[in-house]
């Protein structure tokens, strides 16, 4: 394509951004990170929008719920850039102490309504789900797009993930199958309604485009453009880890099969609106 | 494949080659669905209106296309 845009473009161009920038502003997307302590969920937020969510402190005396805005320079721009906000409810030390989590479901329960989006996140090694469903049962009823997130998938039984491909061995695989009906069964229980369960590893980038692909299609539709202005991954980061295959052949392997990188697709636009 | 050097035993590249299609597939998906939701959002905004952005699209088809494909990077 042509990359020559007259005066009406470049106008349009900066007035496009003012909206986009005003509406980040005004009304960021906003996230609720909800699990117990120590499964990965400033892991996950930071994998898919480059955040610096710090991971949890060993032991800390104080209530830690956090309601932080980040601003985020869209990679998906190039013409312009673009400052984006995503706002992240969170309580990293939800379940390391009883007298403290009453207070963070509190403040869960106050603010879960004004997300989009409401990631719930487990380990898939820690079979212990009774205080998820203790806390599920308290906040379903808040919860209209909630995503079950099981990480950690490359700890899982037998232990011995095809690092050669970044991917679970064939016994893994199919024992990940099994945590995750497992996990939907007795997690679904608790919830007013179904939700998507999707099984992935945060620091592996494995999976991870389908956790970032179901939490987008979770939020409004209105207001999923900005989820995807906030991606800061692609498949290229899965595949780097792939350590079976040399750097050149990862850019061979990227070159042919991967388009994700390229921003999104407007050419059916003009006809549609 | 063939023209994709490789020393993977063919069962990994068969999964890996799987994966990475599936992969797509699924950001294709989230593009897809981000496409329709600005639409959605340009539609129902005022200050979209006022820029008669949205009117500008029939008359300046291609170059409000253009507009949007350099601004988000095509």
């Amino acid at each position: 394509m042509s990359d020559t845009a007259g005066p009406l473009a470049a106008g349009a161009i900066s007035a496009l951004v003012r909206a986009i920038e005003n509406e980040f502003a005004a009304n960021p997307p906003t996230l609720c990170l909800i699990g117990l302590s120590g499964v990965g969920k400033s892991s996950t937020i930071n994998a898919m929008f480059g955040t610096n969510l710090a991971v949890s402190a060993t032991t800390r005396g104080t209530s830690r719920f956090s309601a932080r805005t980040f601003d985020i320079i869209s990679r998906r721009t190039e013409a312009a850039p673009v400052t984006c906000k995503l706002k992240v409810y969170d309580a990293p030390g939800l379940g390391e102490d009883e007298t403290l989590d009453a207070n963070y479901l509190e403040r869960y329960r106050t603010h879960l309504p004004k997300c989009d989006v409401a990631l719930w996140v487990v380990a898939a090694r820690n079979r212990a789900l009774a205080l998820d469903q203790r806390y599920l049962a308290q906040l379903s009823d808040k919860m209209p797009n909630l995503v079950i997130g099981i990480n950690q998938v490359d700890l899982v039984d037998p232990l011995d993930w095809n690092t050669a491909i970044n991917m679970p061995s064939r016994g893994q695989a199919d024992a990940i199958a099994i945590v995750a009906r497992d996990r939907h069964e007795k997690l679904s229980r608790y919830m007013t309604a179904d939700c998507p369960v999707i099984a992935y590893s945060a620091q592996r980038f494995y999976n991870l485009q389908a956790l970032f692909t179901t939490c987008l299609k979770a939020a409004p539709k209105n207001r999923r453009w900005m989820f995807e202005l906030l991606k800061s991954f692609s498949t290229r980061d899965w595949l780097a880890q792939a350590k079976g295959l040399s750097p050149t052949q990862r850019a061979a392997l990227a070159e042919k099969y991967i388009a994700s990188d390229s921003a999104i697709t407007l050419d059916q636009l003009a006809g549609r609106v | 494949m063939s023209d994709v050097p490789h020393d993977l035993p063919q069962e990994d590249l068969d999964q890996l080659l799987g994966h990475l299609a599936a992969e797509e597939v699924q950001a294709e998906d989230a593009r897809l669905s981000s496409l329709e939701s600005l639409q959605l959002w340009m539609s129902a905004h005022p200050a979209m209106r006022n820029m008669a952005i949205l009117d500008s699209l029939n008359q300046y088809g291609p170059a409000i296309l253009l507009v949007l494909r350099r601004l988000l990077g095509l």
